[in-house]
C-alpha cells in the first residue's frame, strides 16, 4: 500500500522539529549550568531526558490519530509531545517553568498534560500504561470509535503496570496499543541484565494479543504497523503490542556522563541516524527536493524558535500561586 | 582457521545480549579430527506485521530455544559430531544449552558479534564454510536460510521451521532433525539426500548481489517499511524458485500454477489476467491476477520490470532498485531431505556409525 506523499513529509517536518527543539533545549539547559553541573540553576532547572534519535517512534503513529484519540508517553516525552500535535509554546514555556506552560510551570518536562489534544506523561516508570487502559475503557463504555496508545520504555516493561495493563487491556478487549520505545537502556542498565527475553514483543502472546517486532529505527517501517494496529483497536479488534529497536543519541539526562556504553555503541548509532536516512530516502524518491527540505528546516527552525522565546518571554509563576492548581 | 579449544567465548559479546544463567559447559573435542555441523539461529524470525495483517503466530525466543535444544539433544543420537554455532543476540543457544543440561554435543561459539542483522548471519555463514562445517542448521524462517546461503552459498542446509512461511524450513520435530543432521554430517546418507535449490541472484544496483531461496519479487511501492510482503496489488512480477505445493506467500502462488521443474524458476508478470488463488501468508488467503508466466531455466537471466520499485527477498521488502535490475536464475545449496536420511540409516541398519568417531565419514 503507497504511503500517501502529505504524510511522508509531515513524518519528516515532524522529525525535523523534534530534533531542532531537543538541540535547542539541550544548549539552553547547559548553558548555565557548568563547568560544574548544576542541576538548579540556569532557564530550565531540573533533570531533563531528551529523545533525540528516537523520532520514528513518534512520527510514524502520528498519521493514524484522529481527534479525541488518547496517548500516555514517558519521562522522555518532548518527541511524543511534538509529534501528537501539543501546543509548542505551551510545551515549551511548561519545561521553562512558566506561567504559560500546560501545567502553569508546576509540572515542568517530564509532566506534559493537554485534554486537546488528549494527551499525558510522567517521571514513574509506566505510569501511563494503566492510564492508557483507562482512557480506552472509556472510550469503549462510551461506544466511541478512538483508541489510546501507551509509549513506554522497554525498562517499563519489567514494572507490575505493564503487566496488569496488558491483561486488562486483553481481557476488556480495549482499543490500546502499546509502543515499547526499546533504546536498549534503562537509565545506565543494559536491557540483556535486567529482562529475561531478548524481545519484550514475545510478552503479547502471554496475553492473548498480538506482538510485532520493528527491529528497525525507521519511521515507514513504524508507520505500517501502527497502522495495522490502531486501525484493529479501532475497529474493535483489541488491543496490540509493538515493539520498535530504537536509538537513544544522547544520555539518560542531559549531564549524563553516559560512560555505560560504549565509543564504537556511541559511534554506530551516529551511522546509523533515522533522520539522517530518512531525508536521504525522501530525496532519492523525489518526495522531496533539496528547496523542499530547506524550506521545511526553515519552517519547523522558525516555529521551535519562537516557541522557545514564547517561554523565555513569559512570566514566572506568581509565589502566591504556589498552591493553586496542586492535588495530592 | 579454526583453533579453538575452549567451550565458550565470552569476548566480544555486545551488551545488548544475553545475561541470564549460563549453561553447563558441554564436552570438548578434537577440533583437529573430530566433524562439527555449523548452527545459526535468528532471534528476529517470525515476528513481524503479519501477526498482525493476517494470523501469523510469534515464535518467541524461548520457543526458539527449546527447538535448538531438541535438535541439539538430536545431535547425539548419531554419530559424534561437534556444533559451532553463531552466538546471537537472543541468546538463544545459550539458552538452549541449558535447557539440554548437558545432553547436547560439544557445542562452541564464533568469533562473531551478534546483532540480529542479516549480516551477522551472513559472516556466520562464510566462516563456518571456512572452518570446513560438514552441514549448516539454521533456525528461523526462509529469509534465515536466504542471508546463510548469500555467506555459503554452496551450503549443505538442514534449516529448521521457525518463521513465518517456512517454504523452504524443514518442518519436523527437531530432535528427528538433528539425528538426520548427525548422520549427514557423517556422510550416512544416500545418494539422493541432498536437493539442490534453485536460487535467485538479484541485482539492483547495489554493490553486491542478493540471493533469495524461495522468490524475488518487483513491488511498486517505493519504501521497505515492515519489510514484509501482504497486499497484492502491490506486486508487479515474481521470479519463484522451490515452490513446493504446500507452501504460503508468494510461492502458493507460483505453486497454483503448477509444478516447477527441477533446477528451474517460474516468472510471473501480475495484472489483467487468469485469477489465481493466493495464500499470502498464515491466515491470509486472497486471490491474484496472473498476466504472464513463464518457466525459466537456470542460467537465465530476467531484467525487472520499469514498474519495480522495490524487490522483495523471500518475502521481505529489501532492496531499493537502481538503474539496472536484474536476476539470475541460478544453481544453489544443498537441502537435506530428513526423511530420505532416516529412511536410509533405517534400512543399513542404524548403527554402522558405531564403529568410530568418524565412521562412514564422507570423502571430500
Amino acid at each position: 500500500m503507497e504511503i500517501p506523499q502529505d504524510h511522508l513529509v509531515d513524518m519528516y517536518s515532524t522529525m525535523v522539529k523534534i530534533r531542532y527543539f531537543e538541540e535547542r533545549i539541550r544548549e539552553i539547559y547547559f548553558a548555565d549550568k557548568l563547568p560544574a553541573f548544576d542541576i538548579a540553576a540556569g532557564e530550565v532547572p531540573g533533570e531533563m531526558h531528551l529523545a533525540a534519535g528516537q523520532e520514528p517512534v513518534a512520527v510514524g503513529t502520528m498519521p493514524h490519530l484522529k481527534a479525541g484519540d488518547a496517548i500516555t508517553a514517558t519521562h522522555r516525552p518532548h518527541h511524543v509531545a511534538i509529534a501528537q500535535g501539543l501546543d509548542l509554546k505551551q510545551m515549551t514555556a511548561e519545561i521553562f517553568g512558566k506561567a504559560t506552560g500546560l501545567g502553569r510551570g508546576k509540572g515542568g518536562h517530564m509532566h506534559l498534560f493537554s485534554t486537546e489534544p488528549n494527551f499525558g506523561c510522567s517521571g514513574i516508570i509506566a505510569e501511563g500504561m494503566p492510564v492508557a487502559v483507562g482512557a480506552a475503557l472509556a472510550f469503549k463504555k462510551l461506544g466511541k470509535d478512538n483508541v489510546a496508545i501507551s509509549f513506554f520504555g522497554e525498562g517499563a516493561a519489567n514494572q507490575g503496570a505493564f503487566h496488569e495493563s496488558l491483561n486488562l487491556a486483553a481481557l476488556w478487549n480495549l482499543p490500546v496499543v502499546f509502543i515499547c520505545e526499546d533504546n536498549a537502556y534503562a537509565i545506565s542498565v543494559p536491557k540483556a541484565a535486567s529482562t529475561a527475553i531478548a524481545d519484550n514483543s514475545d510478552r503479547a502472546s502471554a496475553y492473548g494479543m498480538p506482538g510485532v517486532l520493528v527491529p528497525e529505527n525507521d519511521p515507514v517501517a513504524v508507520y505500517e504497523v501502527a497502522r495495522e494496529a490502531i486501525a484493529r483497536a479501532r475497529a474493535g479488534d483489541g488491543p496490540s503490542l509493538i515493539e520498535v529497536k530504537t536509538d537513544r543519541l544522547w544520555g539518560h539526562f542531559e549531564g549524563d556522563a553516559d560512560a555505560y556504553r560504549t565509543d564504537e555503541y556511541k559511534e554506530s548509532m551516529g551511522g546509523r541516524d533515522a533522520l539522517v536516512a530518512y531525508e536521504g530516502r525522501l530525496l532519492e524518491e523525489g518526495v522531496l527536493t533539496a528547496a523542499d527540505r530547506d524550506a521545511v528546516i526553515k519552517k519547523m527552525h522558525g516555529e521551535v524558535d519562537e516557541a522557545i522565546d514564547f517561554a523565555r518571554n513569559s512570566p514566572d509563576p506568581a509565589p502566591e500561586d504556589a498552591l493553586l492548581h496542586v492535588f495530592a | 582457521m579454526f583453533a579453538a579449544n575452549a567451550p565458550y567465548r565470552p569476548a566480544l559479546v555486545p551488551e545488548t545480549q544475553y545475561c541470564g544463567p549460563m549453561p553447563t559447559s558441554t564436552p570438548t573435542w578434537d577440533h583437529d579430527n573430530q566433524r562439527f555441523v555449523g548452527l545459526i539461529a535468528n532471534p528476529v524470525a517470525s515476528k513481524d506485521i503479519r501477526r498482525l495483517v493476517g494470523l501469523a503466530r510469534v515464535v518467541d525466543v524461548e520457543e526458539k530455544a527449546n527447538l535448538i535444544a531438541r535438535l541439539l539433544v538430536g545431535l547425539t543420537a548419531g554419530p559424534p559430531v561437534a556444533v559451532v554455532a553463531l552466538d546471537d543476540s537472543g541468546g538463544m543457544v545459550k539458552r538452549a544449552l541449558r535447557l539440554a543440561r548437558g545432553k547436547t554435543p560439544p557445542v562452541e561459539f564464533l568469533p562473531i558479534e551478534a546483532d540480529a542483522s542479516e549480516r551477522d548471519t551472513h559472516d556466520a555463514a562464510a566462516m563456518l564454510r571456512a572452518m570446513g562445517a560438514r552441514a549448516l542448521v539454521t533456525v528461523g524462517g526462509d529469509g534465515t536460510i536466504r542471508s546463510a546461503v548469500e555467506g555459503w552459498p554452496d551450503a549443505r542446509l538442514v534449516p529448521l521451521a521457525a518463521g513465518t512461511n517456512n517454504a523452504v524450513a524443514i518442518v519436523h520435530e527437531p530432535t528427528m532433525v538433528g539425528y538426520a543432521t548427525s548422520l549427514a554430517a557423517a556422510g550416512l546418507v544416500p545418494d539422493d539426500a541432498y536437493d539442490q535449490l534453485t536460487t535467485m541472484v538479484v541485482q539492483t544496483g547495489a554493490a553486491e548481489p542478493s540471493t533469495a531461496v524461495v522468490d524475488a519479487v518487483g513491488v511498486r511501492t517505493h519504501w521497505t517499511g515492515a519489510l514484509a510482503l501482504w497486499e497484492p496489488d502491490d506486486l508487479v512480477e515474481a521470479v519463484v524458485a522451490n515452490a513446493r505445493p504446500e507452501a504460503v506467500g508468494i510461492a502458493s502462488i507460483a505453486a497454483a500454477l503448477g509444478p516447477i521443474p527441477p533446477r528451474h524458476a517460474r516468472y510471473i508478470r501480475f495484472g489483467p489476467g487468469r485469477r489465481v488463488r493466493a495464500i499470502f501468508g498464515p491466515g491470509l488467503v486472497g486471490e491474484i491476477s496472473v498476466a504472464e508466466h513463464h518457466t525459466i531455466a537456470e542460467g537465465t537471466r530476467i531484467h525487472l520490470a520499469s514498474g519495480t520499485r522495490v524487490v522483495a527477498l523471500d518475502g521481505e521488502r529489501r532492496l531499493i532498485r537502481g538503474d539496472e535490475a536484474y536476476v539470475d536464475v541460478a544453481a544453489g545449496a544443498f537441502l537435506l531431505s530428513v526423511s530420505k536420511t532416516l529412511a536410509f540409516n533405517s534400512k543399513t541398519g542404524g548403527t554402522n556409525w558405531s564403529f568410530g568417531p568418524n565412521a562412514g565419514d564422507l570423502e571430500e
